[in-house]
Parts: C-alpha cells; sequence; structure tokens
C-alpha cells in the first residue's frame, strides 16, 4: 500500500481516481521489455528466433525496436541471444525518453549518471555506433556492469569516466545533446520494487530533488547554445520533476520543449517523467 | 602489448590477429573505438572506451568476431552444449560438431558461427578456458570481460 503522505499528494495533483487505478496497477505483474540492438541484429532476425524457442512478444507502439515480452517460456536473461547482446531488457520509459533525445551520428552526447549503460547503449544504437558518447558515473559496482552491458551490446562509440556529474565541466567539453538520468527517490519504480513503498519518503524526495537541481545547473553549463537536454526520472514527485524544470526554465535559461509524465496504469510502464528541453 | 597479443594470438590460432585502426590502449587493455572518438583528447584518462578487444595477451569475444575467417582452431559445438558451454561447463565430446586443427586452444562456437568462448584441451578434457556467459558468475566479474 501507499504511504499515506505520498496518497494524499497524489490525490491532490491527480484526483481519487488516479490513485485508485495506480494502486490496482502496481498489484498486477510487472511487464517485461526489450530492447533489440539493431547494431548486432536485425529486429525480424531476432524476433523470430525467440519466437522458434517459444517466446511471444507484442512490439512497442511507435518504436520499431521495442517489444513487450508477452510469454517466456524460461527466462528470457537465459538466452544465448542475451548473451551476445542482441537485445537489452529496459523498460519502455527509458526507451522513450532515449527517442526524444533523438541522437545524430555527427554529434557529441553526454549521458550523466549512465551506469548500468542501458540508455547508453541506446544512443549509440541510434547514432549507430559513430560519433561520440562521453558516459559518467561515479558508482563502481553499477560502472562494472555498465563495461560488461557496453561490451556485449557491441557499442564503441562510448567513453566511460568515473566522474561525479556534479564535475562534468571539469572535462572541458561542451555537449550537443545531455540526457541527464538523473538519481531521484525512484518512488515511480514502486511496481517493480515493491520494497519502494516502505523505503521512500518525503526527505529523501526533498534530498534528491536538491540534487538534480545541481546537477541540472551543471549540466546546462555544458550544453552548447541550441543544444538539447532530456532530464528524466523514475519519480513521480513534484518536487522532483515540475519543480526542477521551473528551476530549469527560470534560474538556468532553459526552454521547456516538452514534459511528459508515464504512469504504470495510463502507459503500462514504471512511474517515470522527462523533460526536454533547449539552450 | 600489440606484439605480445599477435603472437600469442598466432601461437594459439595459428594466424596473426587484424586489429582494426581506430583501436586504443588503455593500461593493459585494447579497445576498438569510433573514428570520432579516436580523434579526440581529454583531460583525464577515461575508465574504458569504446569495445574491449583484448586484456593484455588475451583476446576478447570481439577480437576473435574480427577475425573469426582467419581461425585455424575452432570447435563448433551444438544447440544444447553451446547453451551449457555458456554456463561455464565443461564440453562433452558427444556435444561437438565439427572440430577444426589441432592444438590446446581452441576458439569455442555454435551452429550459426557465433562466438561463445575459448575452449582450452588438455588430458582428454575439453575445459571451458572462458566464455561470454563468465561475468555472471559469482567473484569472477572482477576477473575478466569477455
Amino acid at each position: 500500500m501507499l504511504k499515506r503522505e505520498f496518497r494524499k499528494s497524489y490525490t491532490e495533483r491527480f484526483g481519487e481516481d488516479f490513485v485508485e487505478k495506480f494502486v490496482s496497477k502496481i498489484n498486477e505483474p510487472y511487464p517485461q521489455y526489450l530492447r533489440v540492438n539493431t547494431l548486432k541484429i536485425k529486429v525480424d532476425d531476432l524476433i523470430q528466433g525467440l519466437e522458434k524457442k517459444g517466446f511471444i512478444f507484442k512490439k512497442i507502439e511507435g518504436l520499431n525496436y521495442g517489444f513487450r515480452v508477452v510469454n517466456e517460456p524460461f527466462s528470457i536473461s537465459s538466452t544465448e541471444e542475451y548473451l551476445l547482446g542482441y537485445f537489452y531488457l529496459q523498460d519502455k520509459s527509458s526507451m522513450l525518453c532515449v527517442e526524444e533525445l533523438n541522437p545524430k551520428s555527427s554529434e557529441l552526447v553526454l549521458d550523466c549518471c549512465s551506469a548500468p549503460g542501458g540508455k547508453t547503449s541506446h544512443i549509440a544504437q541510434l547514432m549507430n555506433n559513430e560519433g561520440v558518447i562521453i558516459a559518467l558515473d561515479d558508482k563502481s559496482e553499477r560502472l562494472k556492469s555498465q563495461l560488461f552491458n557496453l561490451q556485449r551490446l557491441g557499442v564503441k562509440n562510448a567513453t566511460t569516466f568515473k566522474i561525479n556529474a556534479l564535475r562534468v565541466n571539469s572535462l572541458g567539453l561542451l555537449f550537443d545533446k545531455i540526457l541527464l538520468d538523473a538519481p531521484c527517490s525512484a518512488s515511480g519504480t514502486v511496481w517493480r520494487k515493491k520494497k519502494r513503498l516502505k523505503m521512500v519518503n518525503k526527505h529523501e524526495v526533498l534530498k534528491s530533488a536538491e540534487l538534480q537541481k545541481e546537477l541540472l545547473r551543471k549540466c546546462s553549463k555544458v550544453l552548447k547554445p541550441d543544444g538539447l537536454m532530456v532530464y528524466s526520472t523514475c519519480s513521480i514527485e513534484k518536487e522532483e520533476n515540475e519543480d526542477n524544470v521551473i528551476f530549469a526554465a527560470e534560474e538556468l535559461g532553459l526552454k521547456i520543449v516538452k514534459t511528459k509524465y508515464l504512469f504504470p496504469h495510463t502507459d503500462n510502464t514504471i512511474g517515470f517523467f522527462y523533460a526536454v528541453m533547449k539552450k | 602489448m600489440i606484439n605480445n597479443l599477435s603472437a600469442k594470438f598466432e601461437k594459439d590460432f595459428g594466424a596473426a590477429p587484424i586489429i582494426p585502426d581506430n583501436h586504443v590502449i588503455l593500461g593493459k587493455s585494447l579497445f576498438e573505438i569510433s573514428r570520432e572518438l579516436k580523434n579526440m583528447e581529454f583531460r583525464f584518462k577515461p575508465l574504458a572506451e569504446g569495445l574491449l578487444l583484448a586484456r593484455g595477451a588475451n583476446p576478447c569475444a570481439r577480437l576473435l568476431e574480427l577475425n573469426k575467417t582467419k581461425l585455424r582452431n575452432v570447435i563448433v559445438l551444438n544447440e544444447k552444449s553451446a547453451f551449457l558451454f555458456t554456463c561455464s561447463r565443461k564440453v562433452m565430446k558427444k556435444g561437438i560438431v565439427k572440430k577444426k586443427g589441432n592444438g590446446p586452444v581452441y576458439a569455442a562456437m555454435n551452429e550459426k558461427g557465433e562466438i561463445l568462448g575459448i575452449i582450452e584441451y588438455r588430458d582428454n578434457i575439453y575445459s571451458n578456458k572462458v566464455n561470454i556467459g563468465y561475468y555472471f558468475e559469482e567473484n569472477k566479474m572482477d576477473e575478466v570481460i569477455f
């Protein structure tokens, strides 16, 4: 069950009906999604091969390479195709926010807080393994997973630095595009990780919001004029999302192009937020 | 480093490897990188760049994949054996579909020709030297990314 403080806040923001549907949805099984890694295999070849093994998929609307796993006779991550890097298991929301970034093969792209590398490899896929991605993270354990994932998925155009994203200016680079998938309270992930229901609290939300503002400030300084930044969180808290977007517009002078919330009961994803901003 | 790698590769697999022009050496690791990345200079040393080709003189899956047609020592595994191999099991003789070459070291492939790892043949046993699922084994993720 949702904590009282969150239930109250969601009811005030989205209404009673929303909260009932949200709570009902997160009690259903969480759907699994995969992104076909077109750097290594054609979409049809992978899907047909896995269907022969008994897997059933449903295409995600508007994404040629994104699928929901409808039925799996055994764990899909135990397949050879997984180890060979032909696909990556990733929530639909993560795919959609990278689509919004729309990276091009000639660009210099920054992926802040990149580990374990899911979105980084998606960016590489959209860039056709050309151009340059700078991936930053400072957590050693997660970076190990990132190095493995980028290797498995065949990413050639990414370079990984063990640097806290708050120190991004020390690289001395200006970027065409930035993906800031900020550390957050992860209140939107309660469908996938039920323990978050008990763990998340307002104090953590406010603490995260402060860090996110600082990250936005640092990232805006290394974004080229006319550059594009996608800010995303897996939180559905106003303080971490709308409030930070207002901060980016008013304090940092960024132009807000688009904002979007994704919810379990409306979009069949974890609770997720992203904002597309231009300098 | 590249000389040592080439010599060992030739000894194990029967031909000197082709190493892509766009490569970079970081510490003891050799990486294949994009053309644009090759042209960049950084203030700090990155943790990793692009795709790992080799660690020291030990080739990774990508280097074997790039030199697939040149490999003289190859063992092709049937579907079941290929799956078990990626779970770090030894190779049973009945799981071998095709064996090419004669040496203590073989590149392991599935029937689709995809590189799965390296097999070492010693004392009548085909042992699992390294494979693409190695990373998932507890206590081994620090050792190697193949």
